[in-house]
């Protein structure tokens, strides 16, 4: 698993955008790459799923704790473009209902995420 | 047989026999300025319509970029998650073209005019 | 030949728009083909948006400059953003089919595929287009 932070939009956004599968072995590595996003203070954080081929439930965790966190930063959490089997466990997990999906970071930024 | 459809802002939805056949309106061409609004129409009333089976007439759209190109494909994805189907119909050639460079034809429904369109949600 | 005309523009829609419309209006008034104008405007606006989004990462406050003009039959644009550039050989091809179903990444082959002849600077952060009218 690969997971990197970048700034877009004058740092107003921050990207994590993550490669590979999201198991338990990588929470560590997963976690600090989302405090590093936070770190940059960006009114938004967007992770980008696009290379992202498996999400075990606690990696799901690890999102819904971000996303928490987010939350009392008075922070925007997103996720962008997962893949269609995992959109579907999103789905059956009722996280669409937490969680905004978009298809492009550049979707996100227009919906002024 | 037709029955009684509306327009959606830029949208002009039919029905024709249980499929949603819509037009692009106002405009007569799809661009960055009127992609975002078109799209979050056409995905309004895909997210109504549940299993929609959904035909798009190209007739007036003149031009588009690739942006477009990835609302359709996004279009495509949900049409199909929930199991519905999207044809699109009645793409001129210049914009065709564009669907052939990108090899897209090889991921849309394309039929050259709207009955032909219709014929293959039965 | 002519001079450049150039048009700096933040990082947009609108800005894009403006810039586009006024160019657009150009072409058209020299005497494009139909064809020759759609092309241009297509690859100026993939142009474009590349430099907004991956160039300028979406920052307001970095601008874009477009120059423009025209040499006998031939139209030159270049784009210019304020980002690190890149390198359009690390571009993934958008026909693969594990890429067909992305919302994106198809700017660059459009580019190519409708402009006679595509150029990026060293650093990686203009590119060129060229247009023959046909």
């Amino acid at each position: 698993m690969n997971a990197e932070v970048s700034q877009l939009a004058d740092g107003k956004v921050g990207v994590v955008s993550v490669e590979g599968e999201i198991d338990f072995s990588v929470l560590p590595r997963m976690r600090e790459v989302l405090d590093e996003a936070h770190a940059l203070d960006p009114s938004c954080v967007l992770v980008d799923l696009t290379r992202v081929t498996f999400i075990a439930s606690d990696g799901l965790g690890v999102l819904i704790e971000a996303h928490r966190r987010a939350d009392e930063e008075g922070r925007k959490f997103d996720l962008v473009h997962p893949q269609p089997h995992i959109l579907g466990m999103l789905r059956k997990t009722q996280l669409t209902k937490l969680f905004r999906v978009f298809e492009t970071v550049e979707d996100a930024i227009a919906a002024d995420c | 047989m037709t029955e009684p459809g509306g327009r959606q802002g830029r949208l002009a939805v039919t029905q024709k026999g249980g499929v949603h056949v819509v037009s692009f309106l106002d405009r007569k061409i799809l661009d960055e300025s009127n992609i975002v609004e078109i799209a979050n129409e056409l995905f309004d009333l895909v997210e109504k319509s549940k299993g929609i089976r959904l035909c798009l007439n190209f007739a007036n759209v003149q031009y588009l970029s690739s942006t477009v190109l990835g609302k359709l494909i996004t279009l495509n994805t949900r049409v199909n998650e929930d199991t519905g189907k999207l044809v699109l119909c009645t793409i001129r050639p210049q914009i065709l073209e564009v669907f052939k460079i990108t090899k897209l034809t090889k991921l849309f429904d394309i039929c050259e005019d709207e009955t032909t369109a219709l014929s293959h949600f039965k | 030949m002519q001079d450049w005309h150039e048009i700096i523009i933040p990082s947009t829609p609108a800005g894009r728009q403006q810039a586009e419309q006024s160019i657009m209006e150009e072409v058209n008034r020299y005497g494009f083909s139909e064809e020759a104008c759609f092309s241009i405007r297509l690859a100026m606006e993939e142009a474009v948006v590349n430099a907004i989004k991956h160039g300028n990462r979406f920052d307001r406050n970095k601008k874009v400059t477009l120059r423009y003009r025209f040499n006998g039959s031939a139209f030159i644009l270049s784009v210019r953003d304020e980002g690190r550039g890149f390198d359009p050989e690390t571009v993934p091809d958008p026909t693969a089919p594990e890429n067909l179903t992305l919302p994106y990444g198809r700017g660059l082959m459009l580019m190519n595929a409708y402009m006679d002849r595509v150029e990026f600077s060293d650093a990686g952060n203009e590119v060129t287009l060229v247009k023959e009218n046909r």
